[in-house]
């Protein structure tokens, strides 16, 4: 008898637990996403339009009204130096949240990810190619002529310092071929076809710089790639290479 | 067994007198054709973006052969307005690239002495607008429709009536089955009617983009104007007015316009919309296409030619505090009497006269 009722209750066990479901493996999600959300700060603090007053390294007290840039050709690298290359073109406005997250087109992400890589800016292929659409159309305000190609960051505000007391303008506006800047930051994303979200802050602090590559408004207020401008642009290259950091993984 | 054949035979009866109850009478029911789904790409110009992320189009008012046709018959009726006075088409002039024509700076309302509070914007192209008014209030063109049907100083229709007012109509309940597969007119369908018909107002023609596509040749003058246009230290035009096909890069921007409007109010232009006090006095920036047909030209039409707004630009704009950065760049008296002439003879060549002679925009009335 009490072997029967052992044999039943082994038996509805066995039963039992073959129906969990966590025996079965779990599949990957073919269309899993990465997600990309990007954020600002200066000097670790959220960036405000127009309103706060920061101070850069060269002593100028400055508002920004306006930054804008692209982010393209977002680039995994795996464990093995495989890469994988979105051929994205994202145009990033930070006071409009709708530009600042993106999901790129679809693309397998299957491995262990030690690396992501992008440019701030717009690659030759595309930099002169006119009639585009999207980020990358016209009507975005960030193409100068189909010659000069686009602007890739846009930085605008005024300024003040200790003898340029009345608000003063500042713009500065990288572009050309020449200065297209590449970003490569280490990563540890192993994808196994499960959403995920990387976030990327840009210091504006680190773009303006310090010593001998300091940006200071009072000589770099109006900046836009032209002849002359060299020194800056290359500044701004070194800067900004710096300047993104990977904040987190979700 | 006999039983159950009287019964089937009942049942079947009994399915017959309903599907025949069902049936309608073939000559009062003579189905109306579904709207036809008009393709978008066919009313857009060559190099214009088709790209879907750059169209101003919703999922949920596809257009239709019938429902394009009803929206242009609701805009040119003044069964819309309070006083059957005024329609869309009164202040929205096809020959003027529908604006209101050089005679208004301020529209006139349908009671013939209100005034609006701004100048009349041109209702073409808004297939890649992103926003919608003066001050972008408006994020959707259906909702911006209702807008100047129920303002008082313009068409003031009470909107609790204009549904009935149209049903009441001979015409309107059959154009709407026709267009939205109901009689039962609404505000909602009246607005869907309009954005339907506004989205195919497309000005892609002018002399700019035939010299664009090398099929004309341009003057020197209208060369040179170009090259003034898109110059950082001459017109410097470019930075707003994107080049490219929209002639806007659709920003709000202050401008330089001084604080003394024509009426008696300051307009605190976007300020009203995000309340944000560095959007005070930013207006949109406007298309630049078919500008010579629009005077007057700034939100409220102070300036009466393009000659006035160029030497705006060139000197008379105010450095306030908001204006904005690349204006402030900008040194003054930076053109000559030359490239000035020359600049305009380059905004004249935006000027689509397709566009103005169109038969599809124009009045079915």
């Amino acid at each position: 008898m009490n072997v029967l009722k052992f044999l039943i209750f082994g038996v509805s066990l066995f039963f039992l637990s073959s129906c969990r479901p966590n025996d079965k493996p779990v599949m990957p999600n073919p269309d899993a996403v990465v997600l990309f959300s990007f954020t600002h700060s200066i000097q670790g603090q959220p960036m405000v339009r127009s309103t706060s007053v920061h101070t850069n390294k060269a002593g100028n007290n400055y508002t920004i009204d306006l930054l804008k840039y692209y982010i393209s050709n977002i680039t995994f690298v795996d464990d093995k130096g495989i890469e994988t290359n979105y051929k994205n073109y994202n145009l990033i406005d930070a006071f409009d949240v709708q530009s600042t997250s993106f999901i790129l087109d679809r693309k397998t992400l299957n491995g262990n990810y030690r690396k992501i890589k992008f440019y701030v800016g717009v690659d030759q292929e595309r930099n002169h190619t006119g009639a585009q659409e999207g980020a990358l159309s016209a009507s975005n305000g960030m193409l100068w002529t189909w010659t000069f190609g686009y602007v890739f960051y846009k930085l605008e505000g005024r300024f003040t310092t200790a003898s340029i007391t009345t608000e003063t303008a500042y713009r500065n506006h990288l572009g050309t071929d020449s200065a297209l800047v590449k970003i490569e930051l280490p990563l540890l994303l192993d994808v196994k076809g499960v959403d995920r979200k990387i976030n990327i802050n840009l210091d504006i602090d680190k773009v303006l710089g310090d010593a001998a590559s300091v940006i200071d408004f009072t000589v770099d207020n109006n900046r836009q790639s032209n002849i002359g401008d060299e020194v800056w642009m290359k500044k701004m290259k070194s800067n900004m290479a710096n300047a993104f950091t990977l904040s987190s993984v979700e | 067994m006999k039983k159950r054949n009287l019964l089937a035979f009942c049942l079947i009866a009994l399915s017959a007198a309903m599907i025949l109850s069902c049936s309608k009478d073939p000559k009062v029911a003579t189905p109306l054709n579904a709207p036809v789904l008009v393709s978008v790409e066919s009313f857009i110009p060559r190099g214009f973006s088709s790209k879907v992320v750059d169209l101003n189009l919703r999922n949920d008012n596809p257009l239709t052969v019938q429902g394009i046709a009803l929206g242009r018959r609701l805009f040119y009726d003044p069964l819309l307005s309070g006083n059957n006075k005024q329609s869309c088409g009164s202040c929205h002039i096809q020959k003027y690239a529908f604006s209101n024509g050089p005679d208004f700076a301020l529209s006139l309302g349908a009671d013939g002495f209100s005034k609006t509070r701004r100048n009349a914007p041109t209702t073409f192209n808004l297939l890649w607008a992103k926003s919608f008014t003066w001050d972008g209030g408006q994020p959707n063109l259906e909702e911006q429709v209702i807008g100047p049907i129920t303002n008082p100083v313009e068409m003031n229709q009470d909107i609790s009536l204009l549904a009935n007012e149209l049903q009441a109509d001979p015409n309107y309940p059959y154009l709407f089955k026709k267009a939205f597969g109901t009689d039962s007119i609404t505000v909602a369908l009246v607005a869907k009617a309009l954005a339907q018909f506004e989205r195919i107002i497309v000005s892609g023609d002018s002399k700019f983009d035939l010299w664009a596509q090398r099929k004309i040749n341009l003057s020197n003058d209208e060369l040179e104007g170009y090259a003034i246009f898109q110059s950082q230290t001459l017109g410097d035009c470019i930075h707003c007015h994107s080049a490219g096909n929209t002639f806007t890069n659709f920003d709000f921007k202050h401008n330089g316009l001084d604080t003394a409007m024509s009426g008696t109010q300051v307009d605190v232009g976007r300020f009203g919309v995000t309340h944000q006090g560095f959007d005070s006095m930013m207006f949109k920036t406007p298309t630049l296409r078919n500008i010579a047909l629009t005077a007057p030209y700034m939100h409220d039409g102070r300036f009466k030619t393009l000659e006035e707004v160029v030497e705006f630009y060139d000197h008379g704009f105010y450095r306030n505090r908001n204006l904005d950065v690349n204006m402030m760049m900008l040194p003054k008296y930076r053109m000559s009497t030359t490239q000035k002439m020359q600049l305009v003879a380059f905004l004249k060549t935006l000027t689509d006269t397709s566009l103005t002679k169109d038969l599809r925009y124009s009045t079915p009335f």
